[in-house]
């Protein structure tokens, strides 16, 4: 080719490629939240939220008090009756970066910064920690890191570790977890297919990886009937022989036994003002050498009546007052450092149930769906009433108990099956765009479940629980 | 002089050809559509928070059919789907 050919063709090269660069072009999504909260309280960051830990050999490794604000569940048997107020402010940003080649293909990354609470250390190496004087902390947390495709027509795919929850309120598991799932549509119907992988510990055990582990199957399918009904059914299959948590004394770390299958049906109504939902979910199979079924019922109800909305739950949990024999104890997904990669939030409660502005410190009276193998029964009510356009508040009250006490912790029977009752309420105010500062306090009279449990034959006082709450999301 | 014939003939087609292009993205554009929301194209200039994007979302799903095929407005509901779940990932409460 002469020069003059070659130039000529560069140059229209040129122009071309300059012309499609803008199609072409990668899209990058920054988007995160900023939380930081002020807390008061006789509950979290106190020595009644404080499990002690035993390691693989079951020797004492301390509590969790000091480091993470509490250890996720409300233990004051044995513990003096009154209980100094903790008051400290935690603190945590996220972000979260997505590089989206086209459409159809992006990878998706989610990253945290946690402070659990002013003053805890510094120019140290420990998530969750970094805000003593100095700071300079090694603590970024990686969230999620996943590839999001389009591998086919109607077929996404997603892989990687990613944030994913159950179809039942997440009382099984909401987790980032790491894995596969094709999620697909044809008209009416979605269905959704997955493999997940929670742990291996293989490497522990006897040095070969893949077949001492903790493992979660998802089939998983959504029907919309008409506009007003939506129903749905799903299957998961947990199969955990890897060393991990014990599902009911879940303080305990061991090698674990569970085959079980869980069959879960859902649907969700809604005429005019009201929308009806609900759940049934049924288990079956081996958890710990012991044989099990258990189950769980859901209701839930919203209503919108006056300014506001109405809202009603109600869950049961199937629960068993033994620990050896059939089993009827709920079955749902831990991790490896003793916390629910589950949760219950639409209860509303802050101290009954798992709190939904918790972060590091996150301890509730039933933190886990099998509640230490004794199930729950559950029933909520509240109301949101926005006053202004910036303005909004709302207000819940819970009685819950266990199903079946099996007095796994204190070792001797309650006094009766009833944990207790709490009310808490909100305000929210919306300072500018983005940016939200909130109040919200609650109280629990505790049932007689804790009487008589704390030293000396005492009853613990009743927990209560203030924030002040700035929130910016972006 | 056959040479710069060669050359200016290329440039031409060439421009030509983006021209025709930037005429479609044009037609595109007249016709209401958000092409960065539907495909993704034309979004280097835009950077919204995760709320003024699903408001964002909102709006053009509310031009319904008068703009979007029925193919579009299901691209639009989840892309919606997609940045509420973000947003709720974003203050998922728990460690």
């Amino acid at each position: 080719m002469k020069k003059s050919n070659v130039l000529a063709a560069l140059a229209a090269m040129g122009l071309t490629v300059a012309a499609t660069v803008p199609a072409m072009a990668l899209e990058n999504e920054f988007h995160g939240m900023f939380q930081a909260q002020y807390i008061n309280s006789n509950f979290n960051g106190t020595n009644t939220t404080s499990i002690e830990h035993f390691d693989a050999n079951n020797v004492s490794v301390g509590n969790n008090a000091a480091v993470y604000g509490g250890d996720t569940q409300y233990v004051p048997f044995g513990q003096p009756k009154h209980v100094y107020s903790a008051n400290f402010v935690e603190q945590r940003a996220r972000l979260g970066y997505t590089a989206k080649a086209n459409a159809d293909l992006k990878l998706v990354t989610a990253f945290e910064l946690d402070y659990t609470y002013w003053g805890d250390n510094s120019y140290e190496t420990h998530r969750s920690h970094g805000a003593a004087i100095g700071a300079d902390q090694v603590n970024l947390e990686t969230k999620s890191i996943y590839l999001d495709a389009n591998i086919l027509k109607n077929v996404n795919m997603r892989l990687g570790m990613m944030p994913y929850n159950d179809s039942f309120k997440s009382i099984l598991f909401d987790a980032d977890m790491a894995g596969i799932a094709f999620a697909s549509s044809y008209n009416k119907f979605t269905p959704t297919i997955g493999y997940f992988r929670f742990n291996d510990t293989g490497v522990n055990q006897d040095k070969v990886l893949g077949h001492l582990t903790n493992d979660l199957f998802v089939l998983d399918g959504k029907y919309e009937v008409s506009k007003e009904l939506k129903v749905g059914a799903a299957y998961y299959f947990f199969r955990n022989n890897s060393e991990t948590t014990d599902p009911i004394l879940f303080n305990t770390i061991s090698q674990q036994d569970v085959k079980l299958s869980s069959f879960g049906l859902n649907a969700e109504y809604t005429s005019g003002p009201l929308t009806l939902n609900g759940f049934g979910i049924f288990q079956a199979g081996t958890v710990d050498k012991r044989s099990t079924t258990a189950w769980a019922l859901n209701t839930g109800a919203k209503y919108n009546v006056g300014p506001g909305t109405a809202r009603v739950e109600f869950l049961y949990v199937s629960g068993d007052n033994g620990t050896t024999g059939h089993s009827n104890a709920f079955y749902s997904v831990f991790n490896n450092v003793n916390s629910a990669e589950h949760g219950y939030w639409n209860n509303e409660m802050v101290i009954l149930g798992r709190d939904k502005n918790a972060m590091t410190t996150d301890n509730s009276i039933i933190a886990t769906t099998g509640n230490f193998g004794q199930g729950q029964i559950g029933g909520y009510i509240g109301y949101d009433l926005p006053v202004t356009d910036k303005l909004s508040t709302a207000a819940n009250a819970g009685f819950a108990a266990v199903a079946k006490d099996n007095s796994i912790i204190t070792t001797k029977p309650h006094k009766s099956n009833y944990l207790g009752t709490e009310i808490n309420a909100e305000a929210n105010y919306k300072l500018l765009e983005n940016l939200s500062v909130g109040v919200r306090a609650a109280y629990v009279f505790l049932g007689d479940y804790y009487k008589d449990v704390a030293l000396n034959n005492e009853t613990p006082v009743n927990p209560y629980d203030a924030k002040v709450i700035f929130k910016y999301t972006f | 002089m056959k040479t710069m014939k060669k050359i200016l003939i290329a440039v031409l087609t060439a421009f030509a050809l983006s021209t025709a292009s930037a005429a479609i993205a044009q037609d595109a554009a007249k016709a209401g559509k958000d092409e960065c929301l539907l495909i993704s194209k034309g979004c280097k200039d835009q950077v919204d928070s995760i709320q003024q994007k699903i408001k964002r979302i909102n709006t053009e799903i509310k031009k319904g059919k008068k703009v979007y095929s029925a193919d579009d407005l299901k691209k639009l509901e989840q892309k919606l789907k997609e940045t509420e779940d973000l947003l709720n990932t974003l203050g998922k409460p728990g460690r």
